[in-house]
């Protein structure tokens, strides 16, 4: 037909199709003049009325609601429908009525055909064996058969009608039904699915609204196995419901389900989809919150997001019960409670307050899942896994845990929002490593490391974006910011890690006024930094803001904040040689805490005022304080554990420097031994107990052995971490200083060879990071052993220079590259410089990595060597004297 | 051949503006692909429907961590038209052999079939579609998401940026005026 004045025409046909039918010729001409426009607008209306399902076919593909309504009154097989209940995506469900016997049924109208032979033999076939599950939790199939519409053969079942049915959640909603009651329904949940199960039957489409709950609190399961006799592949489920409906049903799909891989689904995605149930069942919420999310989006949330925690939804609900739900929303198949009866049986423990058999993923299993769903980032976060294991001194990471713990909760409350639900999740991925790497080796000064590229830059990327991406939420950017900073920190690249915590203190304080507790735990934080990178007048400074604060904030926060942040500023008194104010402040602290023995922070202090007795030369009593620690930490993570191992180097390092060498071999040993069975031959936490060994071995006068240790802890290095890596560096110093020591010149030649070539492979890095110094202190040793020390000195100045720039004047790796450089000038007979360089920098090399260790000890005989070369023995002697007795 | 395409690329063709030309061919290439597979399936006992293939071909080429809803919708656009043009093109292929005895029936054939059960001839329709399109296109664009891409009146509604209920009257309307073009030239 031709049709113009369409301006015309397409209004009064809609207004014609609201009048009835019967009426739309007389109200049509009444409504317009243009008898042109009447007659089009007539023919259309015709059109409209003998179309029938013309194009309706493609587009429905199944009943509409219309006319599914239009069915009522109708047959279908033996069943006389008398209403709609409801429509799903596979088709829509009727009550009816049988005949015989007499009896109401639910019959389930499917939205598609049976096109060929085959498919209605499957279809006939597999009703079969839904027809035998019989079970009180289960809605039984009394029927399967097909309708015939027209040329079209459609399927439908007939099965148990379950009257006042409400779907699980709705009916524990409704009836306030507390948390165990809803376990013990969930419980009988479980038992049908394991019934249907054992008949080789897999539910595959387990949600609430498959869980009906009848009005005596009697579950029943529906549509057990429909999906399986009705989808043969997902296509179909795609083409039978909306995008929409898709999502809905996605929720409770497990990974493999969601790889669309029919072949790979089994009894225990039936085990997941529990789980699903079970967390939304105990908190109203989904463990995925994928709602606004595309469809395919969803999926790969589903397949490789961390759940969400049921925990955070409700406090009541963590420990045992979240453990449960986590092993049933196991990712991997393996990993997940077997069947449903094992999910049951672990519900019923809970509930009868047994142990339950679900145990919590180990750290290790959370961190290498974290690093297989973040594949790019694995090669920094290997480094700096490495980093912070054997950089950690306890200072940081004991009291650094409850600070996680401080800052988890800070999240949690910004997660009210949905940025903030994201910022979460990155904070916990970075907190989490950390946490997955405790515990770290306490009792150690801060070793001479560095980053590696990779880290810095994903660090440095991670920092530019903060700011944008968290907009408006500065709490959260403080958040990010400040694990930023601690990372910074333990990767050595003090510049940025001070920046970033002062940006978040700053943050915080403009957030929250600037005597929130928050604030003064952001102050230690900047504190412990500046510390770190030896700046103790300034970390001092901040530790006195902090204590100022925590002061006058109310309990419980007062205690506690109060003992850590005045352990933390005796600390930096230690660090500065105020040992006597360090002493008192960290017995103060102590006595704060005390009414705890094991309460981690009192460790903390315990460690804190060990160093200070080691400092002081009160071998006695630093050693008894570092028995009374191992025991702590042995009664806490038992004897075997790794935190016990930090705990004998820590005791064994005390013994060494009392002189009880004997002692210190044997702990050394005896950590060694425990790290190589927790970690393997060759970890770089197991070598790092060699390198304790090296260090005794060779201050007893066994200096082949020490260097074949060097050597061995130098592969493992190297393999482990990497050839440029500041590990790699600090081993190589200490063999260098050792072969020098022999006048090994064999040995002293190679090492040379190849510290030029590193000092070529790391020009590409950063002007901050630590390795160029390292590599200048090493070349300069090298070169002093080798008879040159005029070529020496240039770069023994400009290893000073730089980490008098990177660290601080103050810093021990200063005092420790001018002990070098003093050593140097004593060769080149500059006995004044060398002189004043030698006698300041020893004691604060001393006190920082202790009087025995080897460094500690060639600091001392290089002042031995000056005065002898001086011709000055009377001073010679004296400090002789000081050398300890090789037993 | 496009077989190997890849979900970056076509996803970024989506975010580009302008690239939904050079999007089609893709998009037509992996539904063809997507038919072809249900060859495999003679046993599945359903039709092969637009709607099904639509939503895998999405689910196969766009990567779904760079798409939003707007993409897919985008997407959903163009898949429909290019439905339209393989089933057309089938059925005028089929039309032009129609004295032949195939060995077999392809998967294409049942769509086609289903769709001219309920609309007479593809290729007329196609047709009327392109007239319709010269006078109203947004209703002609409503009946090629519907009629050939399969999307509900929700999706077709997302995709053309309007109201259900302007959907809903632009269908009636064109199926009407569809209907009476159908039935009056042979």
């Amino acid at each position: 037909m031709k049709t113009d004045q369409w301006d015309k025409v397409e209004p009064l046909f809609h207004a014609a199709l609201e009048q009835p039918t019967a009426e739309r010729g007389q109200w049509l001409a009444g409504a317009t003049d243009d008898a042109s426009v009447a007659r089009q607008v007539q023919r259309l209306l015709n059109e409209h009325e003998t179309a029938g399902s013309f194009m309706e076919a493609e587009v429905h593909g199944a009943p509409e609601v219309s006319r599914a309504a239009e069915m009522e009154g109708t047959r279908i097989g033996a069943y006389q429908i008398v209403r709609v209940i409801g429509h799903g995506g596979m088709g829509t469900v009727y009550e009816a009525v049988q005949e015989n016997p007499r009896r109401t049924v639910a019959v389930k109208v499917m939205r598609m055909e049976l096109g060929a032979p085959s498919a209605l033999r499957r279809f006939q076939y597999e009703s079969e064996v839904l027809g035998r599950l019989l079970h009180p939790a289960i809605a039984q199939i009394y029927e399967a058969g097909t309708h015939r519409e027209g040329a079209l053969m459609i399927p439908f079942f007939a099965m148990e009608f379950v009257p006042a049915a409400r779907t699980l959640t709705a009916f524990a909603q409704a009836e306030q039904l507390s948390i165990r009651q809803r376990l013990e329904i969930f419980v009988k949940v479980c038992d049908a699915v394991y019934h249907g199960h054992q008949k080789g039957i897999i539910h595959r489409d387990l949600k609430p609204a498959n869980i009906l709950v009848d009005a005596s609190g009697q579950p029943k399961i529906i549509d057990f196995g429909v999906a399986r006799v009705m989808q043969p592949d997902v296509a179909v489920t795609l083409a039978h419901s909306g995008a929409r409906e898709l999502v809905g049903t996605l929720q409770y799909m497990s990974p493999e389900q969601c790889d669309f891989d029919p072949a790979a689904l089994d009894t225990r995605s039936d085990v997941y989809a529990l789980g699903v149930v079970l967390f939304e069942l105990l908190c109203g919420k989904l463990p995925y919150d994928v709602s606004k999310t595309s469809l395919s989006h969803a999926a790969q949330t589903i397949r490789e997001a961390a759940p969400r925690r049921l925990s955070a939804t409700d406090r009541r609900l963590r420990g045992d019960l979240e453990t449960i739900v986590l092993k049933a929303l196991e990712k991997e198949r393996e990993r997940r409670y077997q069947s449903a009866a094992d999910l049951a049986r672990d519900v019923e423990r809970y509930l009868h307050n047994q142990p339950i058999e679900a145990r919590p993923a180990s750290p290790a299993y959370q961190l290498r899942k974290l690093v297989s769903r973040h594949k790019p980032l694995f090669a920094a976060l290997a480094a700096m896994f490495i980093s912070i294991t054997v950089l950690a001194a306890t200072m940081t990471v004991l009291y650094g845990r409850a600070e996680l713990n401080r800052r988890r909760a800070e999240a949690a409350e910004a997660a009210k929002r949905d940025e903030a639900e994201k910022a979460n999740q990155a904070l916990n991925y970075l907190v989490g490593l950390f946490s997955s790497l405790e515990p770290a080796a306490p009792a150690e000064a801060v070793e001479p490391l560095g980053s590696t590229f990779t880290a810095r830059e994903l660090l440095d990327r991670e920092a530019r974006t903060i700011p944008q991406k968290f907009k408006g939420l500065p709490l959260v950017q403080a958040t990010l910011l400040s694990t930023l900073g601690s990372v910074y920190g333990r990767l050595e690249l003090f510049e940025r890690a001070t920046a970033a915590l002062r940006s978040a203190l700053e943050l915080r304080r403009a957030a929250l006024g600037p005597r929130h507790p928050v604030v003064s735990d952001s102050l230690c934080e900047l504190g412990r930094a500046l510390q770190h990178k030896g700046e103790y007048a300034e970390a001092e400074r901040l530790y006195r803001q902090a204590l100022d604060i925590r002061h006058q904030a109310g309990e419980p926060y007062a205690t506690a904040g109060v003992a850590a942040a005045t352990g933390l500023l005796a600390d930096t008194l230690r660090a500065r040689g105020d040992l006597e104010s360090a002493e008192r402040l960290f017995r103060e602290a102590i006595r704060m805490q005390s009414g705890d023995e094991d309460d981690p922070r009192n460790l903390y202090m315990m460690v804190g005022l060990c160093f200070t007795l080691r400092m002081e030369g009160r071998w006695a009593e630093a050693e008894q304080l570092s028995r009374r620690a191992l025991a702590i930490v042995q009664r806490q993570s038992g004897d075997r554990s790794a935190a016990a191992t930090d705990a004998l180097l820590n005791l064994g390092r005390v013994l060494r420097d009392a002189g009880a060498y004997a002692d210190a071999e044997l702990l050394a040993r005896e950590a060694l031994t425990i790290r190589r069975e927790l970690l393997g031959e060759d970890h770089p936490y197991t070598a790092r107990c060699l390198v304790d060994l090296a260090g005794i071995r060779s201050v007893r006068g066994n200096q082949d052995e020490a260097e074949t240790l060097y050597r061995q802890v130098l592969a493992i290095f190297r393999t482990r971490v990497g050839d440029d890596h500041a590990l790699v560096f600090a081993t190589l110093q200490s063999l260098a200083e050792l072969l020098v020591a022999r006048q090994d010149r064999a040995g002293v030649d190679a090492l040379y060879a190849e510290a030029l070539a590193l000092q070529q492979r790391i020009k590409g890095l950063p002007e901050d990071n630590l390795q160029h110094s390292g590599c200048l202190l090493l070349t300069g040793v090298l070169l002093v052993g080798r008879d040159d020390p005029a070529a020496a000195e240039p770069l023994l100045r400009e290893c000073i220079e730089r980490r008098r720039r990177v660290l601080s004047p103050d810093h021990w790796l200063t005092a420790y590259a001018e002990n070098m450089l003093g050593g140097c000038l004593t060769a080149l007979q500059h006995f004044d410089e060398a002189e004043a360089l030698l006698i300041r920098s020893y004691p604060r090399v001393r006190d920082t990595i202790g009087r025995h260790d080897e460094r500690a000890l060639r600091a001392l005989q290089r002042i031995i060597d000056l005065y002898d070369a001086w011709g000055r023995p009377a001073d010679a002697e004296r400090y002789r004297a000081l050398l300890p007795r090789t037993d | 051949m496009l077989g190997g395409t890849q979900p970056g690329e076509v996803t970024r063709l989506l975010t580009a503006a302008g690239a939904v030309d050079d999007l089609l061919p893709l998009v037509y290439a992996e539904l063809r692909k997507l038919a072809q597979a249900y060859l495999q399936e003679e046993d599945a006992g359903h039709t092969l429907q637009a709607t099904a293939l639509v939503h895998e071909a999405y689910l196969k080429l766009i990567d779904q961590r760079t798409a939003g809803w707007h993409d897919r919708q985008q997407f959903l656009g163009v898949a429909a038209q290019a439905m339209r043009r393989i089933l057309v093109d089938h059925a005028r292929a089929r039309g032009a052999l129609k004295r032949g005895s195939p060995a077999r029936r392809l998967p294409l054939d049942d769509m086609v079939d289903q769709l001219e059960h309920s609309a007479t001839d593809l290729v007329r329709l196609d047709a009327a579609l392109q007239d319709l399109n010269e006078i109203a296109p947004q209703k002609a664009r409503v009946v090629e998401l519907r009629f050939f891409g399969g999307l509900s009146v929700d999706e077709t509604a997302a995709v053309l940026g309007v109201s259900k209920r302007t959907v809903e009257r632009d269908w009636t309307f064109a199926k009407a005026w569809l209907h009476a073009n159908l039935s009056e030239s042979p």
